[in-house]
């Protein structure tokens, strides 16, 4: 259901800010100063060579995903498949059922022995072969509280590492036996796609983690039930970065951080298999969710 | 950087008015050291130098900034854009095939994997039922690299066993 509304003038020095030129209401609400002749060029999308922010998507070849399209997908097909496999529900939040008038508009329950409500699992068919779609890397910086310059630190890290800009965090909440204030810059974060993803993803399996001392493979349990999987990097490993290696008399200090792989896998054991032909090690016992 | 910028311009009227300007009111120590200095216009005074910390801070914020780092939008004639589009259809048009013909691939192999099986059920029901059998916790084998552009002279090493490891520890 949409609702008309009126789009919006900047309310000049004693005028309001209501349009008489016709169609005076739309169905979609915008500023009217963006239609302007000033702003013609920032409707060109990025994707046209006419933008001033296209970039050349294409412009090098890419051995990660090669692989990935010459050998990992065919021979992930195999593995995942299921003879006489049907779709599966998941367990879903539970209606009330009607019986009394205060059911109405009652949210539903949650499942029972469950917090949350899962989703179903398709047949895995060629259509669904598992792939990684993206990378994020999140670095908090507990000591950012007391020094806010160090979250400056953390997010040239960051972009140091993976050639792509990263965004700072802040904090959210207010505690203030830690003197933690809403709005604080507490570290950096930032999204992979496409290149420089795969770009990352084999420095982190080739040159980062054999070298560390510390690292003995992900954990199992890792993973969020949904195809993500989650591996921290310590702050020594974060040194053998080449980017950081190459110049590290400049870097008195560096940052742990959290890398989340994002992937199209329906459950994380599939994720598992599919990140282990990236050369990924993973250790500890590993559990299989019954739905899968 | 900033409040020292700003007391200086406060007190600019009385560092221009005596020659011996007072500093009194004003207990940054910087802004002392330069309260002797003699004001020449154009010339860079010590006082704008930065400490160290600030200035790293400053070179690291500058990685950040995309001042100067946005290309200019490229300027084309009309020959030279139409001929752009073109290229770009082009290779659009081409990696669209590409991922058609993945897809066929990867449809056909799910298909022949699919009749194997149900051929296999008609013959032997324990051979379909062991070949089919779900292998959960599958890994790839951790020796598995990717391809590289210039490859090791040594391939795959045939030899290899897991067990030269431990008996070389030992």
């Amino acid at each position: 259901m949409f609702k008309r509304a009126f789009h919006t003038t900047v309310p000049t020095a004693g005028k309001p800010g209501v349009s008489i030129v016709h169609p005076v209401h739309h169905t979609v609400k915008f500023k009217k100063a963006q239609v302007s002749e000033r702003y013609r060029e920032l409707l060109t999308p990025k994707s046209s060579i006419l933008s001033a922010g296209f970039r050349p998507l294409v412009v090098s070849p890419d051995r990660v995903r090669d692989h990935h399209y010459n050998t990992i997908q065919s021979d992930l097909l195999l593995i995942n498949y299921m003879h006489g496999a049907e779709d599966k529900k998941g367990i879903k939040m539970r209606e009330w059922d009607g019986s009394s008038p205060y059911h109405l508009n009652r949210a539903p329950r949650p499942p029972r022995g469950r917090s949350r409500a899962t989703k179903d699992i398709k047949v895995r068919d060629w259509s669904n072969v598992p792939e990684i779609v993206g990378v994020s890397l999140n670095c908090f910086v507990p000591e950012a509280k007391e020094v806010s310059d160090i979250a400056v630190a953390a997010k040239l890290q960051l972009q140091q590492i993976t050639g792509v800009k990263a965004r700072t965090v802040y904090s959210r909440s207010n505690v203030p036996t830690w003197r933690l204030r809403p709005g604080m810059a507490m570290g950096a974060k930032v999204h992979l796609v496409g290149r420089p993803m795969n770009q990352f993803l084999y420095t982190l399996t080739e040159i980062v983690l054999p070298r560390s001392k510390t690292f003995t493979g992900v954990s199992n349990s890792a993973g969020d039930t949904t195809g993500n999987i989650t591996v921290g990097i310590s702050a020594d490993d974060a040194r053998s970065f080449p980017e950081i290696e190459g110049n590290i008399e400049q870097w008195a200090t560096t940052f742990g951080f959290d890398i989340t792989i994002h992937t199209t896998a329906q459950v994380d054991p599939d994720a598992r298999t599919l990140l282990s032909a990236y050369g990924f090690l993973f250790k500890g016992e590993e559990k299989f969710p019954s739905r899968m | 950087m900033f409040r020292i910028q700003s007391s200086l311009r406060a007190m600019g009227p009385t560092l221009l008015g005596s020659a011996r300007p007072s500093v009194v009111g004003c207990n940054n120590a910087n802004v002392k050291a330069t309260a002797n200095l003699v004001l020449s216009r154009g010339k860079r005074t010590k006082a704008r130098a930065l400490a160290p910390g600030a200035q790293r801070i400053i070179n690291m914020l500058s990685v950040f900034s995309a001042h100067k780092k946005q290309p200019r939008r490229i300027k084309l004639a009309m020959e030279d854009l139409i001929r752009h589009n073109v290229v770009q259809k082009a290779w659009s048009i081409f990696m669209r095939d590409k991922k058609l013909i993945r897809t066929e691939r990867l449809k056909s192999q799910y298909k022949k994997i699919e009749e194997a099986a149900e051929e296999l059920k008609s013959l032997n029901g324990y051979l379909h039922f062991e070949a089919t059998k779900r292998e959960l916790g599958k890994r790839f084998s951790p020796e598995m690299r990717i391809p590289t552009e210039t490859p090791p002279n040594e391939i795959w090493h045939e030899d290899w066993k897991v067990t030269d490891i431990y008996a070389k520890k030992r």
